[in-house]
């Protein structure tokens, strides 16, 4: 019985077995999928050679895009090379040229990728030992659409996804760029614009790196809305919709200090904002000023005197660098700027370094109680001394320093010099090489005119 | 009984190894040299030094998907590449061609190396000099930091050659095993992931018979340590490793090295100093080699 059993339990096996190949499969595709896939690699590659001078593409770094885009050219030749330039400065200076190489592959789907270092793609991936993930910026992409004069990518591993556009109309790439970081350069002074849709105030958006941080009044949500700068105004990461509304390219107005939607039948404009608390714009703080201050050496407070600095720009609307190179044998003191306010102050920060025993020392200033003598080296931007505007009384623009009151018990109210060897080992007092001077208190600016 | 169910289920396979006869395999293969039409005078010189004569992919060109996706990295500079390229060759396939014959090399070495222009940071203030995974594959980064115009074989030791020899030995040992005496002897000192904590200082492992403090991570890391830092840093650094372990450390590592010895005599008809001698001597002339052009 039980034989029978299992003779019948293999038999009605097999036949199921056997019944799986009764039918034939039938290919749906002409090609095997092996030669279809090389098929696609040669139409890519044959697209992306074909524009003959080249595509743009607004190059988006960062995971979420989150510090906007930058206008970026590539060329691609037939002898599987690429040249990139970009708007900004990478590892070369803006608009300089770099040939690496390129290849088009299939994983999951099409892959372009910049498969040999560039200057200047990589510039924006490159790790390091104090930034381990760099700017996080792609340089294998997704190839999602392909069409004559557009295509669609999205970065493998940060998936940002951006376009590269053919550059039919054979705009130089040198002037292209020019064009893009001058626009760029005027325009990162406005720090806040106000987003009005279809004549509706809908909140304020403030600028921080390339993307608005938009903030509606009827709630206190905030959507980040990144973007590019083009020739004459900007290009949002991707349509951002609202009430409705779809908008994505912006012209600027210089008249009207605004951004002017400029997609078809759109009613959107960024107008430029100045909080009504907003003192002084970044500009004007640029130039001569005199610098009162009481210095002290590593042993004693010394008389105050005063010094002729100059105020020059470190990082747009975001920081100056008061050259005091009279002073001390390092550049200055490094000025930090709030775009929000129009206000200045100074934080910790490096100003300087030195080579001691083949160790590089970092020269730091320090947020300094002189009453208790504690100081504070936390790189953080929290404590330190705000400026105090005097409204220009008397016709004399002055900006006095004090307490920003961010140090509980403490009083952030001079400021001293620290040499670290490294990050964040502390080291000792630096009494500066050329004038032994230790730390400043007592610090007052008044605009040369 | 027994023999008909037998016969019953031979049957049965039999007709699922017929069912499918029909369908014949494409002669094409999946995997594709990329276009001729494409290799830089680079690819064919890789053609003729590595993937002719050693069966050697060299992956100069960065494929994330053949690293670690978790670090972020960047490609190695085509020039660097074509330097690493030779100075590889000249300084670890050529020594095991010349003490152990061509056929050895081919025959062990890993199948692929790849090349990143990065290093691979740690969040702990570490980074990873190269891998190594299943003696198939070698990733050696930081080829970007490498200055080409003034190659230090020092450094070139440092960063990657002594993690090649290491690798390689790992190899060595998981084909043919060492004598388990070896495990021994320091048995009771090795003590795995805590090798990297500050405690356990280079010193400390010196004088308790390792080469590095790697080594304690446990007898294979032990066993390869001697063999790479043996070759390439050369006596006099082997010399004062011994000094500093002290007459009981120094011991230990004598009888290490003598087991490495035989082993590598034994095993594989290897002489470990004869494998220095010629680094050594390979080193020496690594100032002639054309590094930039083919």
């Amino acid at each position: 019985m039980k034989l029978i059993k299992n003779i019948i339990y293999l038999l009605v096996a097999s036949l199921f077995l056997m019944q799986s190949c009764v039918k034939d499969e039938e290919n749906i595709f002409d090609d095997t999928a092996a030669a279809r896939g090389q098929k696609a690699v040669a139409e890519y590659r044959e697209l992306l050679v074909s524009a003959e001078n080249g595509w743009y593409v607004d190059y988006y770094p960062e995971l979420n895009h989150k510090v906007g885009g930058y206008a970026m050219y590539l060329k691609f030749a037939a002898d599987g090379t690429v040249d990139v330039s970009c708007e900004i400065e990478t590892n070369l200076p803006p608009r300089q040229v770099e040939t690496s190489q390129f290849e088009v592959f299939i994983e999951q789907g099409p892959i372009l990728s910049f498969s040999t270092y560039n200057k200047v793609m990589h510039y924006f991936s490159e790790p390091s030992s104090t930034d381990i993930n760099g700017y996080e910026g792609d340089y294998e992409f997704i190839i999602m659409k392909a069409e004559t004069d557009e295509i669609q990518i999205k970065g493998k591993k940060g998936g940002n996804k951006m376009t590269l556009r053919r550059n039919t109309a054979n705009i130089n790439p040198d002037a292209h760029f020019t064009e893009i970081a001058d626009l760029a350069y005027q325009l990162t002074t406005y720090g806040m614009f106000e987003f009005v849709v279809n004549n509706n105030s809908l909140g304020l958006a403030a600028v921080i790196d390339r993307s608005f941080d938009l903030e509606y009044t009827d709630n206190s949500i905030i959507e980040k809305v990144s973007y590019a700068f083009t020739t004459d105004g900007i290009r949002l990461y991707e349509p951002f919709t609202v009430n409705g509304v779809s908008m994505r390219n912006f012209v600027w107005d210089d008249a009207n200090m605004q951004y002017v939607c400029s997609d078809q039948g759109v009613n959107a404009i960024l107008k430029s904002y100045f909080p009504p608390d907003f003192q002084i714009r970044y500009e004007e703080f640029l130039g001569k000023w005199k610098l009162n201050h009481q210095p002290r050496t590593s042993s004693a407070w010394l008389t105050a005197t005063m010094d002729t600095v100059e105020i020059v720009e470190l990082k747009r609307n975001a920081s100056y660098l008061v050259k005091c190179d009279k002073m001390f044998s390092f550049d200055g003191l490094i000025l930090s700027f709030d775009p929000r306010k129009g206000i200045v102050s100074f934080y910790v920060n490096n100003v300087g370094s030195f080579i001691n025993n083949n160790e590089t020392y970092f020269i730091r200033q320090c947020a300094y109680d002189t009453q208790s003598g504690y100081f504070n080296y936390g790189l953080n931007g929290i404590i330190g001394l705000i400026g105090i505007w005097n409204n220009d009384e008397n016709n004399e623009r002055k900006i006095a320093f004090e307490d920003n009151k961010a140090w509980g018990t403490y009083s952030a109210n001079g400021i001293l010099f620290y040499s670290f060897n490294s990050a964040n080992v502390s080291q000792s007092i630096y009494a500066d090489t050329m004038s032994g001077i230790a730390g400043i208190r007592n610090l007052t600016l008044t605009k040369v005119e | 009984m027994k023999k008909i169910k037998i016969f019953l289920t031979i049957i049965t396979v039999a007709a699922m190894t017929w069912s499918c006869s029909e369908e014949k395999l494409n002669s094409e293969s999946v995997f594709k040299d990329p276009d001729p039409a494409l290799r830089t005078e680079f690819d064919k010189w890789l053609l003729e030094n590595y993937t002719y004569p050693y069966n050697i992919g060299f992956k100069y060109k960065m494929e994330d998907i053949e690293s670690d996706m978790s670090y972020d990295l960047v490609p190695a500079t085509t020039k660097n590449a074509i330097a690493m390229a030779k100075i590889v060759k000249h300084l670890w396939l050529e020594v095991y061609d010349e003490v152990a014959g061509v056929d050895f090399t081919r025959t062990y070495i890993p199948r692929v190396i790849h090349l990143v222009g990065s290093g691979a940071y740690n969040s702990n203030n570490t980074f990873l000099l190269g891998t190594a995974e299943g003696g198939l594959k070698v990733t050696l980064f930081r080829i970007n930091d490498l200055n080409i115009n003034n190659i230090n074989v020092n450094l070139l030791s440092e960063w990657y050659l002594k993690t090649m020899y290491h690798e390689f030995a790992h190899i060595l040992h998981q084909t043919k095993n060492y004598p388990e005496e070896f495990k021994a002897i320091s048995n009771s000192d090795y003590i795995g992931g805590s090798w990297s904590s500050i405690s356990s200082t280079l010193q400390m492992a010196y004088q308790l018979g390792f080469v590095s403090r790697y080594s304690r991570m446990e007898a294979n890391e032990d066993f390869v340590e001697i063999i790479a830092i043996y070759i390439v840093y050369g006596q006099a650094n082997w010399d004062s490793i011994l000094t500093q372990a002290g007459t009981s450390g120094a011991a230990i590592i004598n009888q290490k090295l003598e087991i490495v010895k035989s082993y590598l005599r034994n095993s594989w008809g290897i002489d470990i100093d004869e494998l220095r001698r010629v680094f050594e001597l390979k080193a020496s002339t690594l100032q002639y080699l054309d590094l930039l052009n083919f």
